[in-house]
């Protein structure tokens, strides 16, 4: 097959590398630390002419990304779950102060109890920051989507923090194709970072972060934040054209897979799409007038995109790879909201919740949901949150139970 | 049986190499012009605890990634896996698809009576193969078990060809030599580790050489056949 086959952590780093980064502030964590390993090797190499950083956590690190992104270098960095947190209170910091760098996110569960494996409440957590989410479902996305942020954060219609998310093992450590473009054509898609705003000279200094008194400026303030991430929507649609002109590969802010006929659509996001797919493959075959809608941009939130593939659907089903406690899914309240102002919106909205902690979903797990929203959509009538767990899942978890209290009552 | 798909379980411990070893078969297998995807699944990233791989190689796009359920053919790295239950799916061979394959490191047999006759219903073959033993003889030195690994599955199945292993191989460990542009004394200690990777590949490759010659003899004097078709002409 054309391409190398390359884990996409290593496709991460090569989103950097191609994009000609200045400078990387880092800090290791599980599944992400292989990004910075070879971004580390590579500017001591010199194949990179970039300066590379070990900081001392993930907050010091988030913090010297943004300043240096202020002081008008392209900027990376990378981070994962409980790294991600620990860098929050910069996460929106960094955005107000306008600065158009990029952060790679490698989703994995949240403690506790500790995992390795992902989820996505790590990164949506951090989905109001301000930063802009494109969430990757191949390693080949993870590396485009890297060019394709640069592009859209230091355009001077958005100039705003871009977080691109990938999912921990099931791409951070999953080996498939993946072709490097051409240094050349990224240099055409991707112009030098010339901000307006942004740089460090003594003779003119100026401040980034200041403190306001009273709501008046600092709602002018988060009103052009919000206006410039919706901003992000226009100004990725001609990056996305420049780019398959340049690449041949075309990403739209949502993806959708065998929509044209589909009675039932199945939203989902990030590399559990892939397995989305096949499920609907297989519904097909068995009669099932399915399809699947995969978002890939969070923020800004593609309202429009999602209404127009979702309207007069008779079930929508929403597979959030995350819970919130005492809530349910996180983004099928999003999509909800989308859909109600529509006069032809889908007659049941369906809530699964799948995959946590990089949880398996199974052929069967699929069938269910595709035979519930079928009844759901039947009955008008919606149903949710549905905590997808196996039989054969719970029979282990109570083997697991049953050693715990042997060894328990041992002691 | 000629399959659209294989895919291949690899259960090893720690440092044992099980995750190089399906990375490798899928740059093998993406040399051959298939379409493949590996990956790992490990926990805390410590020495003998469990650690798997999966390498799904096939002749049509792979929509499947991630914990590989039901596999054609499990490769036990280590007599642990078995003997001290060091495996994630218990009993480790759980979900082999019938008239499948499974390739244990062991110079003894480890399956109970139980086993036998429940692979033997599921016409699954079993085949024990010394990997350790030979990886010493071969290459002196049990780190290049793995090798044992990829070559006698390939030498069974043919998923992948010896020459795209050898390529494979050669683009994992064989670095180009590039001078530091510091002092002579690290060019020459830089020199000194690549003529040792050179080595170490060298033997590697002869490792996974033998391997698969053992095993294409095992699959012709049992006339085992489980194989991928072959591409269509493009």
């Amino acid at each position: 097959m054309a391409g190398e086959m390359m884990t996409g952590n290593l496709a991460a780093a090569w989103g950097a590398r191609l994009a000609g980064v200045d400078y990387i502030p880092a800090f290791p964590i599980t599944p992400q630390t292989e990004i910075v390993e070879a971004l580390a090797e590579w500017c001591d190499c010199g194949a990179m002419p970039a300066r590379f950083v070990m900081m001392d956590s993930e907050h010091s690190m988030m913090t010297a990304a943004g300043a240096g992104a202020a002081a008008g270098a392209r900027v990376f960095t990378a981070t994962s779950s409980q790294g991600l947190l620990y860098a929050f209170e910069v996460l929106y910091s960094v955005a107000g102060w306008r600065v158009p760098l990029v952060l790679v996110n490698v989703s994995r569960a949240l403690a506790a109890p500790i995992t390795l494996e992902p989820d996505h409440n790590d990164v949506l957590a951090a989905r109001d920051a301000g930063f802009l989410q494109i969430h990757a479902e191949t390693c080949q996305e993870v590396l485009d989507s890297i060019l394709m942020a640069y592009r859209i954060a230091e355009d001077e219609r958005v100039m705003l923090p871009v977080l691109v998310n990938l999912d921990g093992f099931y791409l951070s450590f999953t080996r498939e194709p993946v072709i490097v473009p051409d240094p050349e054509k990224v240099a055409a898609f991707l112009p030098p970072l010339r901000p307006a705003h942004l740089g460090f000279k003594a003779s003119a200094p100026h401040a980034l972060g200041v403190a306001v008194l009273g709501g008046t400026p600092y709602t002018y303030f988060r009103h052009q934040m919000h206006l410039a991430a919706m901003n992000a929507l226009q100004v990725h649609r001609e990056a996305a054209a420049d780019f398959e002109r340049l690449f041949g590969r075309r990403y739209d802010v949502v993806e959708g897979y065998r929509l044209d006929d589909a009675d039932d659509v199945l939203v989902m996001s990030n590399a559990f799409a892939t397995k989305g797919r096949a499920a609907v493959d297989a519904a097909r075959a068995k009669g099932r007038r399915v399809g699947l809608l995969r978002l890939r941009v969070i923020r800004p939130w593609p309202a429009e995109a999602i209404v127009t593939a979702l309207r007069g659907r008779r079930a929508v089903g929403v597979l959030d790879q995350n819970l919130a406690p005492g809530l349910g899914g996180i983004l099928v309240q999003e999509i909800a909201a989308t859909l109600y102002h529509d006069p032809a919106r889908p007659k049941a909205i369906c809530s699964f919740i799948g995959g946590l902690g990089g949880k398996n979903i199974h052929e069967g797990e699929f069938d269910a949901i595709f035979a519930r929203m079928e009844q759901a959509g039947k009955a008008g009538r919606g149903e949710g949150p549905v905590l997808l767990y196996t039989e054969a899942e719970h029979r282990e978890m109570e083997q697991l139970q049953i050693l715990a209290s042997e060894s328990r009552a041992d002691r | 049986m000629i399959k659209k798909r294989l895919n291949i379980r690899m259960s090893g411990l720690g440092g044992q190499g099980a995750v190089t070893a399906a990375h490798v078969m899928a740059m093998a297998a993406s040399k051959d012009g298939k379409f493949a995807i590996s990956n790992p699944f490990f926990g805390a990233e410590k020495r003998m605890a469990p650690a798997e791989s999966y390498c799904r190689i096939g002749v049509e796009r792979i929509y499947d990634r991630g914990e590989l359920v039901f596999p054609d053919v499990i490769e036990v790295f280590h007599p642990q896996v078995i003997t001290m239950g060091k495996s994630y799916t218990m009993p480790f061979y759980s979900g082999i698809k019938e008239q499948g394959l499974i390739i244990i490191n062991s110079d003894e047999p480890l399956l109970s009576d139980e086993d036998i006759q429940r692979l033997k219903d599921l016409k699954v073959a079993v085949f024990y193969i010394p990997g350790t033993n030979i990886a010493l003889e071969v290459a002196g030195t049990e780190l290049s078990t793995n090798m044992t690994m990829i070559g006698s599955v390939a030498g069974i199945t043919k998923c992948v060809s010896m020459d795209a292993l050898d390529q494979a191989l050669q683009e994992r460990f064989g670095k180009k030599f590039v001078a530091s542009g510091g002092t002579a004394t690290l060019d020459e200690a830089i020199k000194k580790k690549f003529a040792k990777k050179e080595m170490l590949l060298a033997k590697n490759l002869a490792t996974v050489k033998r391997a698969y010659e053992i095993g294409v003899e095992w699959a012709e004097t049992n006339k085992f056949e489980l194989q991928v078709a072959a591409m269509a002409a493009a």
